[in-house]
């Protein structure tokens, strides 16, 4: 058994460690300096870019049962500031998905005829009033939710981001602290009167950790996360918000909205429990010996 | 255990499954819980005549709301189970010709109707259905179901007449009853039950 002789092995080590330090040790650059990312996209920047006092619509909006209704995501940006995409910025394939949770759950209603998901594509950065109008003529709706949406993710190194000067540290311990907050916020426009008509807002937090080499992938997960626990809130608060908007109509229908119907009626017929309780008296008269 | 001595007829029809008004009951419930099936199965006069013809038969599985579903299911549930079992043939006979029957007269008669959903037409012809049959067997209470066919065509008549729900409350404030489909499933139940024999019940 060979053992090195004590002379040798403080020169070993030393050489070992040398060799360490230059080959795993390593300093991680996190978050490119920063330990905040911001993404936001604002209905009242799209739709009045160069109005810093925006005047209220004269008049009330004439609504025409049964409605045709867009939902779009609002571009972020505006004129002067055009084509920023945020590097861990929400796609518009996850834009997709969540508009079309949103059109699922409105669906199949009376007085909506049909709901159309209106892609980014679309609308332009501080396009306003004008390009809803096109949208409006391209893809025949009367209504439109817009939504905007604004999310801040934090993140904080705690003591184990110490192990980050070795490779094996960065991957294994979670030395970041990540904290995303999202809002979320639909804003239902008739497009030719120009009124809002209701307005939803939907909120999330999502917390979670992660090692220096997961930190990016964890964040745009923790963001996904984060747009859909918000979407959650939001369909929500929207059917609570389009009950009250429709029971203010019904109890004030020359102060909100004035409703029209299309060519054409929507028709139905109901048993309702009246009828039921009018059956049930018409039974007291039967001869109970001849039932069958 | 002690011997049946009910009558054949009545022994038959606790026997008979009544497994038409159950399907059609349970396609209903599913078409309200499936987000698509208002898009796909409803009646829209436009979709209709473009070819969809599928429209007029299934409009009479989908609901505009839970509770516009849940009466229209109290009435078609019991009366259709009741009258299934006591004439099998004839009621799944109305039930698998009806929802066309209504659909057609909508679309010829109702050309003002862009749109129409309901079990309603169905649950009037098997309720109409029940009392034909019971009107045409000697044991039957005869005031009894001529009271019933009496409130239904006054309800019919009512709503025809006033062109609102008479004993219904829709949730939506653009839905206008449409007699003439309670009108045709009643014509439905009675040209199946009178274009038949009677058997006893």
């Amino acid at each position: 058994m060979n053992h090195l002789k004590p002379r040798l092995l403080f020169p070993a080590l030393l050489a070992l460690g040398g060799a360490l330090l230059l080959t795993t040790g390593g300093c991680f650059s996190l978050w490119d300096g920063q330990n905040q990312h911001h993404q936001a996209s604002s209905v009242v920047g799209y739709l009045y870019p160069n109005q810093t006092d925006p005047l209220p619509p004269p008049g009330l909006p004439v609504l025409r049962l049964p409605l045709r209704v867009g939902v779009a995501f609002v571009p972020s940006g505006n004129q002067r500031n055009s084509g920023y995409i945020p590097p861990n910025g929400i796609t518009e394939a996850q834009k997709a998905v969540l508009l079309q949770r949103v059109a699922d759950e409105f669906k199949g209603r009376d007085y909506i005829e049909h709901i159309e998901i209106v892609p980014t594509s679309y609308l332009r950065p501080g396009g306003g009033f004008t390009n809803l109008d096109q949208v409006r003529n391209l893809l025949g709706v009367d209504v439109i939710a817009l939504v905007a949406y604004d999310q801040v993710q934090f993140t904080d190194e705690n003591l184990l981001s110490l192990s980050y000067w070795t490779i094996v540290g960065a991957y294994l311990f979670h030395g970041n602290k990540n904290d995303t907050q999202t809002l979320l916020e639909a804003a239902v426009y008739d497009i030719a009167s120009r009124h809002l008509l209701f307005r939803a807002p939907g909120t999330s937090s999502v917390q979670g950790g992660s090692a220096a080499v997961n930190l990016a992938e964890n964040l745009r997960t923790d963001s996904a996360k984060g747009f859909d626990a918000g979407t959650t809130v939001l369909i929500g608060n929207l059917k609570t918000q389009l009950e009250e908007f429709r029971e203010r109509v019904k109890q004030s229908p020359d102060a909100v909205a004035h409703i029209e119907h299309k060519p054409g009626y929507t028709g139905s017929g109901a048993f309702g429990g009246a009828f039921l309780a009018a059956l049930a008296l018409l039974s007291l008269v039967r001869k109970p010996w001849r039932r069958t | 255990m002690a011997a049946d001595l009910s009558p054949p007829s009545v022994r038959a029809a606790r026997e008979t499954v009544p497994w038409a008004t159950l399907v059609l009951a349970g396609v209903a419930l599913a078409a309200f819980v499936w987000p698509d099936a208002a898009g796909l199965l409803v009646y829209e006069r436009d979709r209709v005549v473009a070819g969809e013809w599928w429209r007029l038969w299934t409009a009479n599985l989908v609901h505009f709301g839970g509770s516009h579903l849940g009466w229209n299911l109290l009435v078609f549930v019991p009366t259709g189970i009741w009258a299934e079992r006591i004439a099998p043939g004839r009621t799944r006979l109305m039930l698998a010709l009806t929802p066309g029957l209504i659909g057609i007269a909508l679309l010829a008669f109702e050309p003002a109707l862009a749109r129409y959903a309901g079990l309603s037409g169905m649950a009037a012809g098997t309720l109409a259905l029940l009392v034909f049959l019971q009107l045409r067997a000697r044991n039957a209470d005869r005031l009894f179901w001529c009271g019933v066919l009496a409130l239904l065509a006054v309800k019919i008549g009512a709503e025809a007449f006033l062109g609102r729900a008479l004993f219904a409350h829709f949730a939506g404030t653009d839905i206008r009853p449409v007699p003439l489909a309670h009108l045709a499933g009643v014509a439905g139940a009675a040209v199946v039950c009178f274009t038949r024999r009677p058997r006893p019940i």
